[in-house]
Order: C-alpha cells, then structure tokens, then sequence
C-alpha cells in the first residue's frame, strides 16, 4: 500500500549524535525540495538514492510533471528528462546549477542530508547546525529513527539562495 | 446514445463551474501505488481551478486566469508562474474551458476500466510536458483523470461528491499568503 508518512519529531540537532551516520554506506529518502534564488524558484517532490559509487537523484512538479532523472557518479552527470539523456563530464554542481540555477556542493550536500559535516572541509558550527563551504546549514526538525534521529526539515542558505528539503521518508538499507 | 467524446464534450459545455474531492495515486516505474493524496478540486470556467491538497501534505494549486500559485505549508513556499510555464497546470487547464478541446487535443475512446469510460486526449503540441491525459467519464460526468509523464510514470486522480455549477465567488480562487512563508513570482 502506499506509505503513510508519520514523522515522529525527535529533539533538537545535536552534531555528536549523528556520528555513527558516516558509516551508512548507502540510503534513500523521498521528499520535497524548494529553491528561492534570484532568478528562479521552484518546488519539486524529489527522491534522492545514494550508493557508494552513485547518487541518483528524481524530482518532479505536481503530477508527476517535469520528472528529471540524475545519475551522478565520479565521472559524469546523466540527466534524463524522459525524452532526451544528455551526459556531462563536468562537476554535479555545474549540472546542477544548470539545470536548477543554484549551485549546491553536491559532494558535501550527500553529508549535510544526514546531518553530517563534509570531512575534512573546515566548518563553524552555529544554531541548529553549522557553516561550511559558505552555506549555513539548519536542522529545523529531526525526524526519530530507530534508536537514532535523522533530519526532517533542513534549511541551507547562502546569499540570496534559499534551499528547503524536508524529509518526508527515509530508507536505510 | 452519445460517444464518450460527445459526453465529455456536453459536459465541459453544460458545466460553469464544479467542486469534487479527489483521491490521487501517482505510481512508480513498476506500477505500484508510490503515493496517495487527498484534497477538494474547485473550478470555474474559464480559467478558475483549485487543487486544495489535504492529506497528507497542505499543498495548493490556485489559478486565477492567467497565473498559477504552487503553495506547499511545509516548505513555507508559494510559487507564482504564468499559466503557460507552468508545470502541472494543464490537466485542470484542460477543464477550465481556456482550450477548445478539437483545436489542442486528439480525442479517442479508450473504453471501460474500474467502471468508467475513458477518453484519451493527446495534446497536438508537443511541448506541453505530457504524452496524453485520460479523462473517465460516469453517467457522462467527470469521475477520473489519468495523466503519464514523460517517463511513463501514471498519476491517477478520482473525483467524487461532484457538486455542478456551484455559484464559486472569487474568494475560492484566492490565496492569502500566510505569515513567513517565501514568495516568488512572476
């Protein structure tokens, strides 16, 4: 049957917590992201499947509409919308501004979706979360999960871009 | 007695304006049920249509003539697009008269699942984001619409509670934006 989603709140983000997170070698949630940005903003349900050699990332407008495919690996960034495959060798984060027009760390984002720094990346801690690479990171909601917690609602912001991702099911295999 | 294309027809033509709950199961690559929404369809004709998602997410599809506001509570966001680009708009596009059904879409019969004829309608542009829309027809009044993406992926909708030709005042077609929330439009 289809998930029902009941989000059990855990308590507020706790960075020491979250540790045992950086063995998880892969994992899936399903969600919904909104982007403000200067020039465009959008909301999209996305799917983001993450295995040690690949991220595979699906979003798509109100029914179903819009559906973008990302297959992204060490080497290249396949995008599928369905009618066309085009496969870049460039760096996600250029596909990906390219395509959303925000340029998100991608590398750092697979850490920040579980509540993690980036390793070995400086980074400031601060409310609810912390600073790397220039974007503020906020857990406004944890989620319980098992024994642990995940996040729910995360906010990052940089400059003028906003990135909401709220988490509205998580997988761990 | 009447094709289903003439019912479909004579139905959009004899309704200004409806209100329906929806149920609406979108399904994954294989087929199976991925997800289940719950929500109250407004419409006015022409170009007045509201999808007010319930359960399990607050989320709003509002289009007062020539704009469409995407509004979801949780990501605290309202999106405001001009009709045209704007994704998700066209099945209820369809509905709301702006379009004469023959000038944009191929009509054909289908025939009869879970107990409603159904009419496929394949846009004649091909840049309008989908491959074809279904529409179900009970009694000759809206039951159900079936929508692919381009990926083949279904989202089907059922309508039930159908009330015809409420009088719908502008206030159903408006959106206050609520305290907090991120605005972006055109």
């Amino acid at each position: 049957c289809a998930q029902q989603h009941i989000v059990e709140t855990g308590g507020a983000y706790q960075m020491r917590q979250m540790q045992h997170w950086y063995e998880q070698e892969s994992w899936q949630f399903a969600g919904r992201l909104g982007v403000v940005a200067e020039q465009d903003s959008f909301s999209a349900d996305i799917d983001w499947r993450h295995e040690r050699s690949s991220d595979v990332i699906e979003m798509a407008g109100p029914f179903g509409q819009g559906r973008l495919r990302l297959v992204v690996t060490q080497r290249e960034v396949v995008v599928d919308d369905g009618d066309q495959v085009r496969i870049y060798r460039q760096a996600a984060e250029r596909v990906m501004a390219k395509h959303f027009g925000v340029e998100i760390p991608v590398q750092a984002f697979r850490y920040w979706m579980l509540g993690l720094v980036e390793p070995g990346v400086a980074y400031q801690e601060s409310e609810q979360g912390f600073i790397q690479h220039g974007w503020r990171v906020r857990y406004r909601q944890m989620q319980v999960f098992g024994e642990y917690s995940l996040p729910h609602k995360i906010n990052l912001e940089k400059a003028a871009t906003k990135v909401k991702l709220i988490v509205d099911q998580w997988k761990m295999s | 007695a009447e094709t289903p294309e003439q019912q479909l027809k004579s139905f959009l033509s004899s309704t200004r304006s409806l209100t329906a709950d929806f149920k609406q199961v979108s399904f994954d690559q294989h087929g199976n049920p991925a997800q289940t929404s719950f929500g109250v369809f407004y419409l006015r004709r022409p170009g007045y249509f509201r999808w007010q998602y319930q359960k399990p997410f607050i989320q709003e599809i509002i289009s007062n003539q020539d704009k469409v506001w995407f509004y979801d509570a949780d990501l605290e966001q309202v999106t405001i697009k001009t009709i045209d680009d704007s994704l998700g708009a066209t099945p209820a596009l369809l509905l709301s008269g702006e379009i004469d059904l023959e000038e944009s879409f191929l009509l054909k019969q289908q025939g009869q699942d879970e107990g409603l004829n159904w009419i496929k309608l394949s846009p004649k542009n091909e840049q309008s984001g989908f491959k074809y829309i279904l529409i179900g027809l009970s009694e000759g009044k809206l039951a159900g619409m079936e929508l692919s993406d381009n990926f083949g992926q279904l989202t089907r909708i059922y309508f039930s509670n159908l009330k015809l030709n409420p009088s719908l005042t502008d206030e159903t077609f408006h959106f206050e934006v609520p305290e907090g929330v991120d605005v972006f439009g055109q």
